[in-house]
């Protein structure tokens, strides 16, 4: 089970979840679909996928280092590892008690936009934003909801725009000040997307190749990968599903946008049972082209989904059910998933980082009550502690 | 400062302070009572006695001569029909002086200092939380009633029981004995109902070695046989009785031998949980190294004495059921022996595990099991030398042996029979009006508060700017009486709930709110533009409110405001919200400061609630009229 602690890609990293922002205004949900935009037509109505909730402890590869989401004893931190150090530093943006967890989303110039989830008797989401990495965090409004609990409900536009996943899945908006705002529900989405079999929005992108937010998410229907895109009452599936998918149902687990690919991590359904696979749609493709299955553990209701980007292949995905199950990792297209060793209990997250021409995998382990962080990265021979990061503990929350 | 989930101790020393003055006031009444009772008695004995004499020195008779002609009246009970005092049922008796020592008892235990705010808490909610939703919204008016008034409800339960007690001791016969029991029933279905949650029944893993169905059940079937005719007491009655108390031991073997519920469990049954849990509670050392040792027993042996327990409940239930009185004579002691075994044992007599306040169901079934079984047997009740042959159900109208000195003796026992219905009536008076007043009382809120600082001087001025952009500022508010605070819009529990307390003073002052103006400044260095303040707003329902000013500015203005008003604001690290000064000002209509309060929220239930914007209705009423 065991590998190489250090896991090897093609070329350089690019940030996961969202690449590199080009300028355009986003009005409503996107402002076009771009050429690759084409619907397919319905499938046959099967057995909706399981939609698992991935926890928001995840991971951020950006060109200037890796943002990670850990919970600590009561509130969430934020930790970043600036890119060629080895060590992380506290990073939790102040002023709002992040009970309800923090989503974090790339935004442009290497800046980061940070939500805090509704907690106790807070019903909307205030947001920080970052220039850059090194800037201080700052207030940047709210979103007048509750965002889904995931850790892809959020993406940024350029200069001061979102979309969010609110409701549970049941409402996508998009806001800016320059564009107000516009809410999709998803009755309306069901409604223009035809016979998609939509069940529940899971994931938001911004895409700056198709300079639109890219939505996905679970399918009653079979053949057909949820992800979508375009402006109001036009939105349409982003491409067709691959031939191995068409007697399955889908629902998308995560998404992640780079520069060469837009990227989803999928829960297939099909007669087998459930498979974990990812999927790439290069740009001008009119078709998800899917990796190499692996099958879906069953130790947590939360799994644990870290994205990092490859510069030519897509991105690549770290999966992790909990528990004592193995760490699964497949770098890009066509590499298939590889299995690693399971982390140390009390794991409470992952991490992704870059290391070179390598990805570097960290463990995050709190304990009830503790102010401490272990640290763990994946070494050749297992997981072995490099930090331990004390965290204040505050009153409040 | 904010985010502390900061409560009120169940000891806290205010409403303790406020118990202990509310028993004192009401034993002053009961006392007052008392005094007047006495007199009365005392006149009307001295007016008997001098009729009595006059009667017989009329009738030439000797003096001292007391053998007149018998009253009308029956020697204790005031009931013309009544037989005398010897042939009470022996059966009745028993359960009338048994329960009379419960509800004392019960009364007693009333006085535990943690009782005004631990009854909800540590009595109510654990019961009711664990049982369905039908249950919880009953049980939802009991808590509220006892929330909203802690101290008169906790002073309450302490004379409503005792005066239940000694009612039920006192008067021996008659209506007035009949009445006890009624009253006994009705109270203590009262509490089975609002505080105990129907006993527990709906609730999962109840079990009769836990207390099913509830002792106070127990007390109420106890009252209603008390308020049974005492013709009624024959051994119908009794063989009526145990086979009713076969059935339910049947049942409940049943239910203790059902499958899936972890008595049938060797290692951390349900049994040695229960029991574990209840001897790490303060207690005796005695008791407690006896039940700790049952529960190691039990901890290693829980399906042995779960299948003892079933095997046990089975055969009494079936030797009672049948009701043959050998048997049932048989199967009294070793019920007996069941039942002190698992009260003492398994319920930790009762009152021991927490904030005990009853001896939980053993005890008063053991009582109950035991009139039954006088009952049935129809064992005589015990006579006076020299009482009259009657049966219980033949008229009487002999005064006894003693004449005119039973006819005092007689009017002795109403009036203590009225004594202790004076008991019950000054707990039972104030609390059924508390039930009708969904105002928290402001103790709960002064409570958290502490000492108020009584103060009067000039406010430190500001100038700022409200949600909508208007500039604000202290003279700006002159004419009004203002109610300040300090509030973090993006504050996740204590803000939401102190901006709830103040819109509840909106509703509470009524008309009179257009002369009060509630004001918050914000509290917070970083999330402080009006967007934030406008959402605060929406979603505490503010927006309605035409008296409501959420005031910003620069981070230099705010920081000049916080530092004039005393306030400390600090970010915090690591997640958590911005650490604040719970504070709030009473401003009157000429810009002086009145009243500083700490606006701790508490817990935030709905009584704190109630409370805190009670408080604040009547500071923000003060300052109005004190200009």
């Amino acid at each position: 089970m065991s590998r190489s602690g250090r896991i090897p890609f093609a070329a350089s990293l690019r940030s996961g979840r969202a690449g590199l922002l080009t300028a355009g205004a986003l009005t409503a949900l996107a402002l076009s679909a771009a050429a690759c935009s084409n619907s397919p037509a319905p499938a046959s109505t099967g057995t909706p996928a399981e939609v698992l909730r991935p926890s928001l402890a995840t991971s951020l590869v950006t060109k200037q280092g890796t943002f990670a989401t850990v919970p600590t004893t009561g509130y969430w931190q934020v930790l970043f590892l600036a890119s060629g150090t080895a060590r992380w530093k506290l990073d939790t943006p102040p002023g709002v008690a992040d009970n309800g967890g923090v989503v974090l989303a790339p935004a442009a110039n290497a800046g980061m936009l940070a939500a805090f989830r509704p907690s106790e008797r807070l019903t909307y989401t205030p947001l920080a934003r970052k220039a850059s990495v090194t800037a201080r965090w700052r207030a940047a409004g709210i979103i007048e909801s509750d965002l889904e609990s995931s850790p892809a409900a959020l993406a940024a536009g350029p200069g001061s725009e979102y979309a969010a996943l609110l409701g549970g899945g049941t409402e996508a908006r998009a806001a800016g000040p320059r564009t107000g705002s516009a809410t999709e529900s998803i009755q309306s989405l069901r409604t223009t997307l035809g016979g998609a079999g939509l069940t529940r929005l899971t994931a938001v992108v911004w895409s700056s190749r198709l300079r639109a937010a890219v939505l996905a998410g679970a399918s009653s229907r079979k053949g057909v990968v949820p992800v979508f895109a375009g402006p109001p009452g036009k939105i349409a599936l982003l491409a067709a599903a691959p031939r191995s998918l068409q007697g399955s149902t889908v629902a998308v687990l995560d998404l992640s946008s780079g520069s060469a690919a837009l990227s989803a991590l999928l829960v297939v359904s099909g007669a087998h049972g459930q498979v974990l696979e990812a999927a790439y749609l290069p740009s001008g493709s009119t078709s998800w082209s899917v990796g190499r299955p692996v099958a879906l553990p069953k130790a947590s209701d939360t799994p644990l989904t870290e994205p990092f980007v490859e510069h030519a292949g897509g991105t690549g995905w770290v999966y992790w059910a909990g528990g004592g199950a193995p760490v699964d990792v497949t770098t890009g297209v066509n590499a298939g998933w590889t299995s690693y060793a399971s982390p140390p209990t009390h794991t409470s997250g992952l991490a992704a980082a870059a290391s070179g021409d390598y990805l570097q995998l960290y463990a995050f382990a709190t304990r009830n009550g503790s102010d401490i962080v272990e640290i763990y990265r994946l070494e050749s021979d297992g997981w072995s502690i490099s930090q331990a990061l004390s965290v204040p503990l505050a009153l409040g929350g | 400062m904010p985010g502390m989930g900061s409560g009120v101790q169940a000891t806290n020393p205010t409403i303790v302070a406020a118990f202990h003055s509310a028993l004192f006031r009401d034993l002053f009444i009961v006392l007052g009572l008392l005094g007047v009772l006495a007199l009365a008695w005392s006149v009307l004995s001295i007016s008997s006695l001098a009729r009595s004499y006059r009667g017989a020195a009329r009738r030439g008779g000797a003096a001292g001569t007391l053998g007149g002609a018998a009253p009308s009246v029956a020697a204790d009970s005031g009931e013309p029909d009544s037989p005398p005092e010897s042939l009470e049922p022996l059966a009745r008796k028993l359960l009338r002086y048994s329960f009379a020592a419960l509800w004392l008892l019960d009364g007693l235990l009333q006085l535990q200092s943690a009782l005004p705010l631990g009854m909800v808490s540590q009595v109510i909610d654990p019961t009711a939380s664990a049982s369905p939703g039908f249950v919880r919204t009953a049980v939802g008016f009991g808590a509220a009633t006892w929330s909203n008034h802690p101290v008169q409800a906790a002073a309450a339960a302490v004379f409503i029981q005792v005066g239940l007690g000694l009612w039920l001791a006192v008067a021996r016969r008659g209506r007035l004995s009949r009445f006890a029991g009624a009253a006994s029933a009705v109270w203590a279905l009262l509490v089975w109902v609002f505080a105990e949650s129907f006993g527990g029944i709906f609730a999962p893993g109840a079990s009769f070695l836990f207390g099913l169905p509830g002792a106070v059940l127990f007390y109420a079937v106890a009252g209603g046989l008390l308020a049974l005719p005492e013709r009624a007491w024959s051994p119908r009655l009794g063989r009526l009785l145990v086979r009713g108390l076969g059935l339910f031991l049947l049942g409940m073997a049943v239910l203790q031998a059902w499958p899936g519920r972890s008595f049938w469990s060797n290692h951390d049954g349900a049994i040695a949980r229960m029991v574990n849990q209840m001897s790490a509670t303060p207690q005796p050392s005695t008791v407690r190294s006896i039940v700790a040792s049952f529960g190691s027993f039990a901890s290693g042996h829980g399906v042995a004495l779960n299948l003892l327990a079933v095997v046990v409940l089975g055969a009494l239930g079936a030797a009672f059921l049948f009701a043959r009185p050998k048997v049932v004579r048989a199967a009294v002691p070793p019920a007996v022996l069941f039942l002190f075994a698992g009260w003492v044992l398994v319920q930790d007599c009762g009152f021991f595990g927490g904030l005990g306040t009853d001896p939980n169901s053993m005890l008063p079934l053991l009582f109950l099991a035991l009139a039954s079984e006088v009952a049935l047997l129809g064992r005589p009740a015990p006579r006076l030398a020299g009482a009259a042959a009657a049966s219980p159900t033949a008229p009487a109208h002999s005064a006894g042996p003693s004449g005119r000195p039973g006819v005092m003796r007689g009017l002795g026992r109403i009036v203590l029979g009225l004594a202790a219905i004076g008991v019950v009536a000054v707990g039972a008076l104030p609390m059924a009006v508390a039930s009708t007043n969904r105002t928290a009382d402001p103790i709960l809120a002064e409570a958290l508060a502490g000492s108020t600082n009584w103060t009067v001087g000039p406010t430190p001025s500001f100038s700022l700017v409200d949600q909508n952009g208007h500039t604000v500022t202290l003279s700006s508010l002159r004419g009004k009486a203002v109610l300040l605070t300090f509030l973090d819009p993006v504050c996740n529990f204590d803000c939401p709930l102190i901006a709830q307390y103040l819109k509840g003073v909106d509703a509470e002052l009524g008309p009179e709110a257009r002369h009060v103006q509630l004001v918050a400044i914000v509290a917070n260095p970083l999330y402080r533009a009006p967007v934030y303040m406008k959402a605060f707003d929406r979603q505490e329902g503010l927006t309605s409110l035409h008296n409501w000013f959420f005031l910003t500015g620069s981070l230099g203005q705010l920081q000049q405001a916080w530092e004039r008003f005393g306030v400390t604001v600090s970010v915090s690290p690591a997640g958590a919200m911005i650490a604040h000064t719970d504070i709030l000002y009473v401003i009157d209509p000429l810009g002086r400061t009145r009243e500083i309060l700490s606006s701790n929220p508490g817990p935030g239930t709905s009584s704190y609630e109630s409370s805190f914007s009670s408080l604040l209705a009547s500071a923000a009423v003060r300052a109005l009229h004190s200009a």
